[in-house]
């Protein structure tokens, strides 16, 4: 095959252009990839040191105790997020993009408003809004003569906390994505329909859930990767307490690799929640991707 | 300078080992043993101690006066510390706060009961476990009781410092903090009455906890001498007169006549000797992590005092060994 | 509601739409109801937030639920420019972000362009590899992206925290999908006028993609400002704090003491991006979703 001069001219260019990403792209992305699958088999860190350990960081790590509580305070915050904050923006969408609400503006920034703070921001402000003293949450909560748990110092419901949390912020951005997958539906659909007879559930599950099938998918798969990694108000709140029950995943490697200096056994963990990731995310691709029509 | 919590770098050679290269004998006599014999690691003198925070316990006159109780002294014992607690919380203030929750190393007040119970969590060599000997689970009980009968705040709430803070608006008649308090008090508080006292007596001890920073010299350093010279330069008595005194902190060195006409930092400096230091390891911050897990979760009532103890003496246990 | 009457059937379409009228305006009310209940509750917070920011740390504690302070104060805020440099952590910020978003709107788009545009040779295998680390979780490259940035001597500097960003990939994406939706024909008179691959993407397809770039823009600016992972570990001094890292380490050294100091922080930190959002309302949201209808 006899390469011309101007093909590889053409090829030269094309990689002068890429040139910049990829160097970012190959020494942050890349090889940091590989090097802590590298490292995952190293124990020690960096003052004490790395040491070649084999499998055997694998091996412990699934009878470490705090590994496996974390992954199941991962989960259950997962579990129970992921299935809320979609059903209830969802919601909140349909109902702000009906047509006889005015005002669907003011709607969608007040729900938005709290995604513009960095939730280390909202998780502050949240830790004071729980505050057993003075905090409202829990002065409106007693006005209702419900006695407010001890939130954060109680190990059955500083993960409450931390979910209602995030229950707060995700609400107003994924009712906002849903907002603009609705407002593509064509309103020829709907009056279609209501000429035909159906009622308001028919209209929802026979015409706009599928046609936002795409979004919905895109969205239960980005809420997933990116609950799954939930750190920034356990870091603010909690730290992982108490008694490890706001652990979670990214959490405790970071603790690993920045408190107790075990770099390894912290790659070794970034490597399974990668692999939990992945097979997470193909999984939603693989059973919620067929039949799609439309 | 560095701290306990810097002494990974310690066991991890990083700093120069001053009594080999014959520097520490130049200085040593200045400072008291007791705390000469911290920065000794590993049978190494890797530091001069240089100041400390060390703590006593704070009570607020005007709830003791009104509640007609007279002011605790340095005979008192757990019981009566007990016992005077609880007839002093009321629904304005509790009897005492203990910080309990892991970040801001609110475990660290929980020392002062364990070392005069008798207890510790590592053995002298920090070989092994000791936390679920009986010192220790009477320790943990008697802290359970604080909780229990309600004459600390509940758990989760306060750490180390806004323990403090806490304590300095009336929330609590006594607080255990730290020498450095007493300048945010005249400052901030100035209609505060307080006094001074030392822990109440325990079984075995009366040690108060300590905090010490000491200043070490980098392994790596090309020019050892010279930074040598430096480091006698800035523990010498006027630098650190001045450096201590103007931050409130308490010196190592015996000779400087710091705070000789402030009779309330004096009482600090007189229990200088009996403020001691929580231990030092290389995965000291992961042991504090899991043994205190099992605190909390006595704490929270998941656990009872011996059992949480025997998990905690199991999971360092398996910590030491890996 | 039934009315008799003589002309029978029309009367009853005339019954039905009236009901369905009431019904209709109930529903609004309900509907208004709600969705004002919870918008409120959302917005509440930060109402509050500002608020007790305003208000002297006694009365914090005295009457917390009161949202207009009986006696307003500046002291929080004087005491926590006194003492806290947060002024300098949000200019921190905001150059680290600034950087990024500037130099991942070229690089982003030349790589864009690239991919939409031009044939290479090992175009599909470079394309999925970039593809297939957009699922990575951040904790994965953390570690040895720290290491790398302490060989390089640049840890707890600018260049520690805008470089390691620059790796994620979104944007090509984003503009690759936005670009090849530009006409072949402008690309193709461009050609004939004689123009060089360079002036091609710089003058037809940048331009032409402002809409994508400028959801981008948005994104990876609102990204960068709100990062915690990457500078919590990059920065060890003071100084050096981007805002989020000054606002996460306030709290845990003074924890829940001085409530009107984190409080006055926390308005601080939302303040740029409130102006910003005013402003560019519809830009904001879209690009915080990333466009992600085009997922």
């Amino acid at each position: 095959m006899r390469i011309s001069a101007k093909t590889l001219h053409e090829n030269l260019v094309s990689y002068l252009f890429l040139s910049p990403i990829l160097l970012f792209f190959i020494v942050f992305m890349l090889i940091p990839l590989a090097w802590t699958i590298y490292l995952s088999f190293f124990a020690g860190g960096i003052l004490q040191g790395l040491r070649f350990a084999g499998i055997n960081n694998f091996l412990t790590l699934f009878r470490n105790r705090i590994f496996l509580t974390s992954l199941r305070v991962t989960g259950i915050y997962v579990v129970i997020i992921i299935p809320v904050v979609i059903a209830i923006s969802l919601f909140l969408a349909v109902l702000v993009v009906d047509r006889h609400i005015r005002g669907k503006n003011v709607f969608k920034v007040a729900l938005f408003f709290p995604n513009l703070a960095p939730m280390v921001v909202l998780a502050v402000l949240w830790y004071f809004i729980i505050h057993p003293e003075i905090g409202m949450f829990n002065i409106v909560l007693r006005s209702l003569k419900i006695s407010p748990p001890n939130w954060l110092g109680s190990s059955s419901y500083a993960l409450a906390a931390i979910i209602l949390l995030e229950l707060w912020r995700g609400v107003g951005f994924y009712m906002v994505i849903y907002i603009a997958a609705l407002i593509a539906i064509p309103n020829e659909l709907y009056e279609a329909a209501i000429i035909d007879g159906a009622m308001g559930f028919r209209r929802l599950t026979r015409i706009t859930l599928p046609l936002i099938r795409p979004t919905l998918l895109f969205t239960l798969v980005m809420a997933t990767i990116w609950n799954f990694q939930f750190f920034d108000s356990v870091f603010v709140l909690t730290r992982g307490g108490p008694a490890n029950s706001t652990s979670s995943v990214v959490w405790y490697i970071y603790a690993n690799a920045f408190q107790y200096d075990k770099l390894g056994f912290a790659s070794t963990m970034a490597v399974v929640l990668m692999v939990i990731i992945l097979i997470l995310s193909l999984l939603q691709f693989k059973f919620l991707r067929s039949d799609f029509y439309y | 300078m560095v701290d306990l919590w810097s002494a990974q770098y310690a066991f991890a050679g990083q700093f120069a080992d001053l009594g080999s290269a014959g520097y520490a004998t130049q200085v040593k006599d200045g400072y008291p043993e007791l705390l000469w014999a911290i920065p000794f690691i590993n049978g190494h003198q890797y530091g001069i101690p240089f100041a400390a925070d060390p703590r006593m316990f704070f009570y607020n006159k005007d709830i003791f006066d009104k509640a007609g109780l007279s002011y605790p002294t340095d005979a008192w014992t757990w019981d009566s510390f007990l016992e005077q607690a609880k007839k002093i919380t009321t629904k304005e203030h509790f009897g005492f706060v203990l910080p309990s929750t892991y970040a801001g190393r609110g475990y660290l007040d929980y020392f002062t009961w364990l070392w005069n119970n008798g207890g510790e969590v590592l053995n002298e060599k920090m070989t092994e476990a000791r936390i679920n000997s009986p010192e220790a689970v009477g320790a943990l009980e008697y802290v359970l009781k604080m909780f229990r009968e309600g004459i600390v705040p509940p758990h989760g709430l306060y750490d180390n410092v806004s323990q403090e803070d806490f304590f300095m608006r009336g929330g609590a008649a006594s607080a255990n903090m730290r020498g450095i308090t007493i300048a945010t008090i005249r400052n901030d508080f100035p209609n505060l009455k307080w006094g001074l006292v030392r822990p109440p007596k325990g079984k075995k001890a009366q040690y108060g906890l300590g905090s010490w920073g000491f200043y070490a010299l980098a392994e790596k350093c090309p020019n050892k001498a010279q930074a040598w010279e430096w480091l006698k330069y800035i523990t010498s008595k006027d630098i650190t007169v001045r450096y201590v005194g103007a931050v409130g902190m308490y010196p190592a060195r015996k000779d400087t006549g710091l705070y000789a006409d402030d009779p309330e930092r004096q009482v600090f400096l007189k229990n200088m000797p009996y403020a001691k230091n929580i231990f030092i390891h290389p995965k000291g911050e992961e042991i504090f992590q899991v043994w205190w897990t099992e605190m909390e979760l006595a704490i929270m009532g998941k656990k009872n005092a011996q059992q949480a103890s025997n998990d905690a003496a199991k999971a360092v246990n398996q910590l030491l060994q890996e | 509601m039934h009315l008799h009457n003589r002309t029978g059937g029309k009367q009853s379409q005339q019954g039905f739409w009236e009901k369905a009228s009431k019904k209709v305006i109930i529903k609004k009310l309900v509907i208004y109801l709600f969705l004002s209940v919870v918008s409120l509750s959302c917005i509440y917070p930060f109402l509050f937030m500002f608020s007790t920011s305003l208000k002297a740390t006694m009365n914090i504690f005295s009457s917390p639920m009161e949202l207009i302070p009986a006696k307003p104060t500046l002291e929080n805020y004087a005491y926590l420019f006194r003492t806290l440099p947060i002024l300098r952590w949000i200019s921190n910020s905001f150059i680290v972000a600034a950087a990024v978003t500037l130099v991942k709107i070229v690089i982003d788009s030349m790589a864009g362009y690239t991919f939409a545009r031009r044939i290479f040779f090992l175009k599909n295998l470079i394309f999925v590899l970039i593809l297939g680390t957009l699922m990575i979780p951040a904790a994965v490259t953390l570690i040895p992206s720290f290491l790398i940035i302490k060989r390089l001597k640049l840890l707890n500097t600018y260049w520690g925290l805008i470089i390691p960003p620059l790796s994620f990939p979104l944007g090509v994406f984003l503009l690759r999908q936005y670009m090849s939706t530009i006409p072949y024909e402008l690309e193709d008179a461009a050609r004939i006028d004689g123009c060089s691959a360079f002036d091609i993407y710089a003058r037809l397809f940048f331009p032409l993609s402002a809409p994508a770039i400028t959801v981008l823009t948005i994104f990876t600016f609102m990204q960068q400002w709100i990062s915690l992972l990457w500078p919590v570990i990059v920065t060890s001094s003071t100084e050096m704090n981007t805002l989020t890292v000054g606002v996460a380490r306030l709290k845990a050294e003074s924890s829940g003491v001085n409530w009107g100091l984190i409080m006055s922080a926390n308005t601080i930190s939302l303040l740029p991006i409130i102006i910003v959002f005013l402003f560019l309302q519809r830009y904001f949201i879209e690009g915080m979703t990333a466009g992600s209808l085009k997922g």
